[in-house]
């Protein structure tokens, strides 16, 4: 309880709550643009929170992590779009309800939903987290690869299509974290003579050159998947009936996702897929789905939310970023100097409760910020995507260059943005490599160190306890992926 | 045995990766190696190339299992009109400053889209003027001006 008062004494300035604010309302504006998901806004947006504390850069971040994805839920009731990879199920029923006139109880359902959820996960945060962090510091080396490895193999297991390409990517995006000077010899690895390379890729043009740029010039490339706005919005005033009709479900996202995010390759997409067959499989009546079921809209938007909140238990307490949104949370506090991990809630108690009492805050704003400002979001809507993307080029090209005032940084992400674009038309995954880049530095630090105590004997993530058994489901993982009837589980279990 | 490729995607994606692997190799061999033990700058980015390699070959070899799947062909426009704006950005921010950069680059990226002329130049203008005194005046991001600041 003292944990969650010196959290909200964190953040109860005009400061804090101004970015935190500003933060939620900048990422629905971006989550609303057709095409940008969570990941490219927050990439996009990152280089600006540079010349804040990193207290209120995490609280701006976490503002437009929640804001974007709120966004993405508005556009795909109104028009059918879902801003995200999470909001792909809120279309089905969300946008049947919009058919209907009922747009409305659909956005203030999906609002609602969310905030229950947003408040649950950020409680079982403030709960689970101090634990799980005592629990990880006796953490050595050996146990701490073993985890890196379980968690890299689990996220691309659990979340991705092809395990074969997502793990390449895994492995490249390892190889992109060795470039620069090796912390240990002092010799250059990678950097053909630059200067600029000297300290490594830098984590903001890859990002965005792997999910910023892609996406924009793919929504150039296919200009008519864009919708207008058909029917009336209706009242967002929140009616108790209705309310009382969708709270069953909304419980039950809650639920999945608040369990659901704390996966490796889990948090907001897992959870709603899982919440809206859940849904749809303990419906007295399963053919209402797709028509303007409320409870398809109630239960997955909780279930993301949810799930979005407890994925940053693993990062927060374990420094391992269970999905690329979680992966960029992490590069943003190493840029500005935190190393996720255990030692975090011990070293600096105010940034992490200060952090987790944001996540609350974040979920008010857009309960009562957003849900009157939908006029707004709509209207918003109707600009034309012509006048928007340029704007949008310039805000990524502006924010690389601040970041180190380098204009190498911004050629650097023309070159991922190429790479990146490839990527996208061979439809491999840059998620995973996102995952590789950033844990990839700390993989290496850790097994040399293991390997240097055991005089080079591998065995030794195997002799002790904790990581033999995060090693053991790492290999077990593995293997599942050979058995034939697995494999096949788990294609349909994708696609549905 | 007759080779066939059957899907494409799978096909140039595991060339693309292990052509990745083999560079990273190549790129590594100057570097100490070392033992398990005590290993040297290029112990772990030899192995870990080896390791996209390999997992490129499998992607390969999919590509003799899998169903069709067709590569859906870029659109030239938006693809080298994006680029360019960028690259443009990239050259200019630091010789024209801040100002001159803007109004390029989104006039530029405009025409990966379906641009009016007019309405260009306007947009244009707008952002030059918004990103100074957003970025350089509110914010006060050292970010050079005006040409020959930098």
């Amino acid at each position: 309880m003292d944990h969650i008062v010196l959290g909200f004494s964190q953040i109860l300035s005009v400061y804090h709550i101004g970015l935190c604010l500003a933060g939620a309302l900048v990422g629905t504006l971006v989550g609303v643009l057709p095409g940008l998901g969570p990941l490219a806004t927050l990439a996009i947006l990152l280089p600006l929170t540079f010349g804040l504390d990193p207290l209120g850069a995490l609280l701006m971040l976490a503002g437009v992590y929640y804001g974007s994805q709120y966004g993405g839920s508005t556009t795909a009731i109104l028009v059918n779009l879902p801003g995200e990879s999470a909001s792909v199920v809120t279309c089905i029923d969300g946008h049947a309800m919009t058919r209907q006139g009922r747009a409305g109880e659909a956005l203030y359902v999906a609002a609602i939903g969310s905030f229950l959820a947003g408040c649950v996960g950020t409680l079982v945060i403030a709960l689970a987290a101090p634990s799980i962090g005592t629990f990880a510091q006796q953490f050595a080396s050996p146990e701490y690869t073993a985890l890196l490895v379980f968690g890299l193999i689990a996220a691309v297991v659990i979340a991705t299509g092809s395990a074969a390409e997502a793990l390449a990517a895994v492995a490249i995006g390892v190889v992109l974290g060795f470039v620069g000077i090796d912390a240990n010899s002092g010799a250059e690895r990678y950097t053909f003579g630059r200067v600029e390379l000297l300290d490594g890729l830098q984590f903001v043009p890859l990002a965005l050159g792997f999910f910023g740029i892609p996406e924009i010039v793919s929504n150039l490339e296919s200009p008519g998947r864009r919708s207008v706005l058909a029917a009336k919005v209706g009242s967002v005033w929140p009616r108790w009936d209705r309310l009382k009709a969708a709270l069953p479900a909304m419980l039950r996202g809650t639920g999945l996702g608040t369990v659901l995010g704390f996966l490796p390759g889990g948090g907001a997409l897992l959870s709603s897929f899982v919440s809206y067959s859940v849904e749809k499989r303990l419906a007295r009546d399963p053919s209402r789905f797709g028509n303007g079921a409320v409870e398809g809209v109630a239960g997955p938007e909780a279930a993301n939310n949810a799930g979005a909140q407890t994925s940053f238990i693993p990062l927060l307490t374990l420094g391992l970023p269970s999905n690329p949104v979680m992966a960029i949370m992490m590069g943003a506090m190493i840029l500005h100097g935190i190393q996720p991990g255990p030692q975090v809630i011990h070293k600096q108690p105010e940034l992490f409760w200060g952090l987790v009492a944001s996540m609350w805050m974040g979920n008010l704003f857009l309960l009562v910020v957003n849900l009157p400002l939908i006029g707004l979001w709509v209207r918003l809507l109707s600009v034309p995507y012509r006048l928007l993307f340029p704007l949008i080029v310039v805000i990524a090209c502006i924010g690389i260059y601040s970041v180190n005032n380098s204009a190498f940084d911004v050629l650097t992400a023309m070159v991922f943005g190429a790479v990146g674009y490839v990527f996208f038309k061979l439809r491999l995954q840059p998620a995973p490599l996102l995952l590789g880049f950033i844990v990839g530095p700390l993989l290496e630090q850790n097994l040399r160190r293991s390997l240097v105590v055991s005089r080079g004997d591998p065995t030794v993530f195997f002799t002790r306890p904790i990581s033999a058994v995060l090693m053991g489901g790492a290999i077990l993982l593995l293997l599942a992926l050979l058995l034939p009837q697995i494999r096949r589980g788990r294609e349909m279990a994708l696609k549905e | 045995m007759k080779v066939r490729i059957r899907s494409w995607r799978r096909f140039c994606a595991g060339v693309l990766v292990v052509a990745f692997g083999l560079a990273g190799v190549y790129f590594a061999t100057g570097l100490k190696f070392g033992t398990a033990a005590a290993m040297g700058p290029g112990y772990l980015p030899v192995v870990c190339s080896w390791l996209v390699a390999a997992l490129g070959g499998i992607v390969l070899t999919m590509a003799l299992h899998d169903d069709a799947e067709v590569i859906e062909p870029p659109v030239p426009r938006p693809v080298l009109m994006i680029f360019l704006s960028i690259g443009l950005f990239a050259l200019l921010i630091e010789r024209a400053g801040l100002g001159i950069a803007v109004f390029v680059t989104a006039f530029v990226a405009s025409y990966a889209g379906e641009a009016r002329l007019g309405e260009t130049l306007a947009l244009a203008a707008a952002a030059a003027i918004a990103s100074v005194l957003i970025f350089a005046v509110a914010l006060g991001l050292p970010i050079p001006v005006w040409p020959g600041t930098g």
